[in-house]
């Protein structure tokens, strides 16, 4: 799947317009929601609990009637049609699976349910999806008999069989383990494409949207904060919202108020502004806003002589910038801060510190880097790596550049894609 | 497809859409059980209720509306209060005797099942024995036991003790004594199981933290299990007195009412009332001061478990 | 004593492994039991005895108490029955009586045990298929359906169930009459129905709000409507409380008698075992034989069946409590 989709692609599959479901009582679950997804798509709807996108789902299910709204599938509309006949599927998150039943049983039961086909082509299909599910052998047993796995596997069997137009996953890995859950991510998104069918995947967990998912819909409150791929979303958040839930640890975010005097951003630190930066801030609704960067952003510097203990002050380009240190009004591009606590997780390590006027940051530094807990350190951030919020309304007003990068060379034409 | 098809098709369809819908509303699935309440139960209630603001009576014809006139005939009735004593001392030393017995014996069952014991079961099944044999049978073949002279079952091992033939059916103390041991003896298998059932129910974890944190024996029951048995000794309460305060089978087999009015507790008074002498006005009121009784001690048990919404 | 899970130095075999939040003691109990009948069961006893504290022997004491307590007054009247006329009290008193004797049932049989048995049964089988019947559905909908009211109908369904019918026993007699049940096995099983459905439908709405509700959508988009659901996927786990309803009803329904005594008394051909033993009493004051046998069969047959079937009974209320939360 090729990068930046627009947010209506032409061969729209699964549409949903402007959907709100209101419960009694005053409970609005969803307030506004439209997506657009081409046949083939893997969409996920992320967001912290009560955001509505298991609501949403539902709703696309038939299992819950919107109070506003339309759902189109294939161009036609499905509401008020019952869910057999939307030919949806869905992967519920305890699986759902009939504890009486065995797994044959299971997984033909739609098939009988819905279909006049003839037994043995029943027998036919049930064996065809367990093979490429690898769980032919599992066949008589009772979902009480089967690991976690394993019944998420019949589950993804049922909802295959009935070759649906649209898949509907409700956060089918949170009962899972760790390491069986990246497996089974990846082994989803597999099938997902090998059998190229349009799917909804609900999840509260960013970083299993980000590694699955086409595109991500970033939900809260019932409203869709921002639709686009990963990277996309990283990279350029449409909100604070969205900034500060994507990505993990999450992004720093910082309230100041713009100087625009003094040409600085005044708040737990001060900050020099770009010209760039400038020219953004001006465009918000008043002079507050929060500054944000990723933990990768700044380097750690001593703050005594301004080495940096980066690496990646060593590479790319950030000679320039410390060259490009703005002169004469406000401080530098480096603040003060004193080290909390030192997170070593691998190839990189945590670095939690702690500002003078008090909130805490987070710093990615590579794994190797010496950084003592309760020592002070220089956090350097280079304007490359500053995004602009405004605090007023939580609009991003700017984005730092950022790269696509260059796809992997196509190994058999010896060529690139681009 | 020919035109036939695709009509009996569309049909078939609609007919199927209209059971559908039928199917998504509730009342349909209510209907034979709510139908057969309002028959059964809700409209007798009513009439009773009605019925006891009257001198119905089957011996003559025709009935007038008295208003409280039975209650005040009622309460002015010494043997009534006399018959309300004996009710209440039954229900009373019943459902302390039922929940304490299904008590100890659930948790020893069950201790023994943990323990491997033998024996638990061979346990179990002989208080649910007892709890299977129709009430009325129990009242006759506890009389036969209790008879009185050294012949009697129970008389010939207290004998052994040198304890004299007990009159327990001739003496008035005694044959409430008798009713109360032998609804008890019926009753204890209905608590033992609701509370069995209640304690596989506590969590394993909340001992293990218990004994972590150095409770012995003792003090895990009262502040484990105990608490954690609160519903379940809740509604078992509630049943096991409304049970004892209605009971009738048990004690018309066994005693009768008698010696004299010794047992007459009110639900046997209210049968005569109504089916000996007639006096279905009275026997009406009778009935709906017991279901007054029921009703504000279920509320005194909400009260006093403060259990609400667990149920 | 609950919770105390010393194993002592026993091995896994008899070792009781909880799943966690529970236990199926019952089973472990039955399984443990067989296989300690295999090898060395003298040394297995001796080991076991070793082992004993001081609790478990009152815990013993307590148990043969009960048994004795529970099963004497059966027992004696099952002896009490088999004696020849005129020898029920001899002095000294035995338990076992030193000649058997049918004489007292048959005395009992010809007085109409046999209708009387026929009409039990027919009563009993016909009255629980209808509770279960009419129950099952209804603690469905309490179960499934949200509706306005939802609460309020079920507590009031719950206080009828609080409600003895001997309460209602004068004005339920006119109902009847006026209906013209009285003096009919098909108006008592009505009446049954209406009496013991409310626990039942408490029972079994226990049962059903055990199964998740995901599973009831799963076969929604499966294609089912709800009495599909019903019938496919929500009735296999919820047999367990059937089976534990109706064996309740069966027990309530057949040692009944103040309802079977109101509706039936008055037509002897009718009777039920419950009238039929009452009756018989009155006949024959003081034959105590006869009325010890009289006793023995109205109790038997039940005693036979719910032997058999109280481990699942006792199974099917652990593991309905079990999964309530």
């Amino acid at each position: 799947m090729t990068a930046d989709m627009s947010d209506s692609p032409d061969d729209v599959h699964l549409e949903l317009q402007a959907l709100r479901k209101e419960y009694p009582g005053g409970i609005t679950a969803v307030e506004e929601v439209s997506l657009a997804l081409p046949r083939g798509e893997l969409l996920v709807l992320v967001g912290p609990s009560g955001c509505g996108k298991s609501t949403t789902l539902r709703c696309i299910a038939g299992l819950e009637e919107p109070t506003d709204g339309d759902i189109l599938i294939g161009g036609e509309s499905v509401i008020g049609r019952r869910p057999e006949e939307r030919a949806i599927a869905m992967v519920f998150q305890n699986y759902a699976l009939y504890p009486h039943k065995t797994a044959r049983q299971n997984i033909g039961f739609g098939l009988r349910m819905t279909t006049d086909l003839p037994d043995d082509e029943v027998v036919r299909r049930v064996e065809d999806v367990s093979d490429t599910l690898g769980i032919t052998d599992l066949l008589e047993k009772k979902p009480g008999s089967l690991s976690g796995g394993q019944q998420q596997r019949v589950a993804l069997g049922r909802a295959i069989v009935r070759d649906p137009e649209v898949f509907l996953l409700d956060e089918p890995l949170s009962n899972l383990d760790a390491t069986l859950r990246a497996r089974m991510r990846t082994e989803i998104q597999q099938l997902q494409r090998d059998l190229d069918v349009t799917t909804v995947y609900v999840t509260h967990d960013q970083v299993e949207a980000m590694t699955i998912g086409d595109r991500i819909a970033v939900l809260d409150d019932g409203r869709v904060q921002q639709v686009g791929t990963p990277m996309t979303c990283y990279h350029e958040p449409a909100n604070r919202f969205v900034a500060s839930f994507i990505g993990e640890p999450s992004m720093n975010l910082l309230d100041c108020e713009f100087d625009r005097v003094a040409g600085v951003f005044d708040g737990p630190v001060t900050y020099p502004a770009s010209d760039e930066l400038t020219a953004a801030a001006a465009d918000a609704d008043g002079s507050d806003v929060t500054l944000g960067f990723r933990p990768e952003a700044p380097t750690l510097v001593d703050p005594a002589t301004g080495h940096g203990t980066s690496e990646r002050e060593a590479k790319s380009g950030s000679e320039a910038e410390v060259g490009a240190e703005p002169t004469g009004q406000g401080g530098a591009l480096t603040f003060p801060g004193r080290v909390d606590v030192v997170e070593p997780v691998g190839e990189r390590s945590f670095v939690y510190v702690t500002l003078e006027s008090g909130p805490q940051l987070t710093i990615a530094v590579p794994g190797g880097t010496t950084v003592k807990e309760r020592t002070a350190v220089g956090i350097r951030l280079p304007w490359s790596g500053v995004h602009l919020f405004d605090a007023t309304t939580g609009r991003a007003l700017h984005h730092p550049e950022w790269e696509q990068g260059e796809p992997l060379a196509d190994l058999t034409t010896g060529g690139s894609d681009t | 497809m020919s035109t036939a098809d695709t009509t009996a098709r569309r049909l078939l369809a609609r007919a199927n859409d209209a059971v559908r819908r039928v199917l998504d509303h509730p009342l349909p699935w209510l209907a034979l059980a709510l139908l057969a309440l309002a028959v059964f139960q809700l409209y007798p209630m009513a009439e009773a209720i009605l019925m006891s603001f009257t001198n119905e009576s089957l011996i003559r014809p025709g009935f007038e509306f008295v208003g409280l006139e039975q209650y005040v005939r009622l309460a002015a009735d010494p043997q009534f209060w006399g018959m309300i004593r004996v009710t209440a001392i039954y229900a009373f030393f019943s459902v302390v005797l039922h929940i304490l017995l299904g008590l100890v014996l659930a948790l020893a069952i069950d201790y023994g099942v943990r323990r491997g014991l033998r024996g638990h079961l061979t346990t179990r099944v002989s208080v649910l024995l007892a709890w299977i044999v129709p009430g009325i049978i129990i009242g006759l073949v506890w009389k036969v036991m209790l008879v009185e002279s050294q012949f009697g079952a129970v008389n010939h091992f207290l004998g052994v003790l040198g304890i004299g033939p007990v009159p327990f059916r001739s003496d008035p103390t005694l044959a409430l004594i008798s009713t109360i041991v032998a609804g008890t003896w019926r009753g204890t298998a209905f608590t033992m199981i609701m509370i069995y059932g209640g304690l596989q129910r506590v969590p394993e974890r909340l001992y293990e933290a218990a004994r972590v944190d150095g409770a012995g024996r003792w003090d895990r029951f009262r502040h484990v299990t105990l608490p954690q048995l609160k519903p379940v000794l809740f509604i078992t309460t509630v049943l096991v007195t409304i049970y004892a305060l209605n009971t009738f089978d048990l004690i018309f087999a066994l005693t009768g009412g008698g010696p004299g009015r010794a047992t007459q507790v009110l639900a046997l008074f209210m049968y005569q009332e109504a089916f000996q002498d007639y006096a279905l006005g009275r026997g009406a009121a009778i009935a709906v001061i017991m279901l007054a009784a029921n009703l504000l001690l279920t509320g005194l048990y909400l009260y006093a478990f403060d259990v609400g919404d667990e149920i | 004593m609950s919770g105390d899970t010393d194993r002592g130095g026993e091995d896994d075999a008899t070792a009781t492994r909880r799943p966690d939040g529970g236990a199926t003691g019952v089973e472990k109990a039955t399984g443990r039991e067989s296989t300690r009948a295999k090898p060395s069961v003298l040394n297995r006893i001796r080991a076991e005895l070793a082992e004993l504290t001081v609790f478990d022997l009152a815990v013993y004491a307590l148990y043969a108490t009960a048994i004795a307590f529970f099963v004497f007054p059966v027992l004696w009247v099952a002896s009490a029955s088999l004696r020849p006329a005129g020898e029920l009290f001899s002095y000294p008193f035995r338990l076992l009586p030193r000649e058997v004797s049918l004489s007292a049932y048959r005395q009992v049989f010809q007085a109409g045990m046999v209708s009387w048995l026929f009409n039990s049964t027919l009563v009993t089988i016909f009255g629980v298929s209808s509770i279960v019947v009419v129950s099952v559905p209804a603690a469905y909908a309490f179960s499934r359906f949200e509706f306005t009211g939802r609460r309020g109908l079920l507590g009031i369904v719950l206080l009828f169930q609080m409600i003895s019918p001997v309460i209602i026993i004068v004005p339920l007699y006119t109902v009847m009459s006026s209906l013209g049940l009285l003096r009919t096995r098909a108006g008592l099983i009505l009446l049954y129905v209406g009496i013991q459905t409310p626990f039942s439908i408490w029972l079994l709405k226990g049962y059903f709000d055990t199964i998740p509700k995901e599973l009831d959508y799963a076969a929604r988009i499966d294609g089912c409507n709800r009495l599909q659901t019903l019938r496919h996927v929500l009735l296999r786990p919820v047999a367990p409380g059937i089976a534990v309803v109706a064996i309740f009803n069966t027990v309530l329904t057949w040692s009944e008698f103040v309802l079977a005594f109101t509706v039936l008394g008055s037509e002897s051909r009718l009777h039920t075992i419950s009238i039929g033993v009452y009756k018989f009493q009155g006949q024959y004051g003081n034959d105590w034989r006869a009325i010890a046998a009289a006793s023995v069969i109205g109790m038997l047959p039940l005693v036979i069946v719910f032997l058999g079937l109280q481990r699942y009974f006792v199974r099917g209320l652990v593991e309905g409590s079990l999964k309530g939360q």
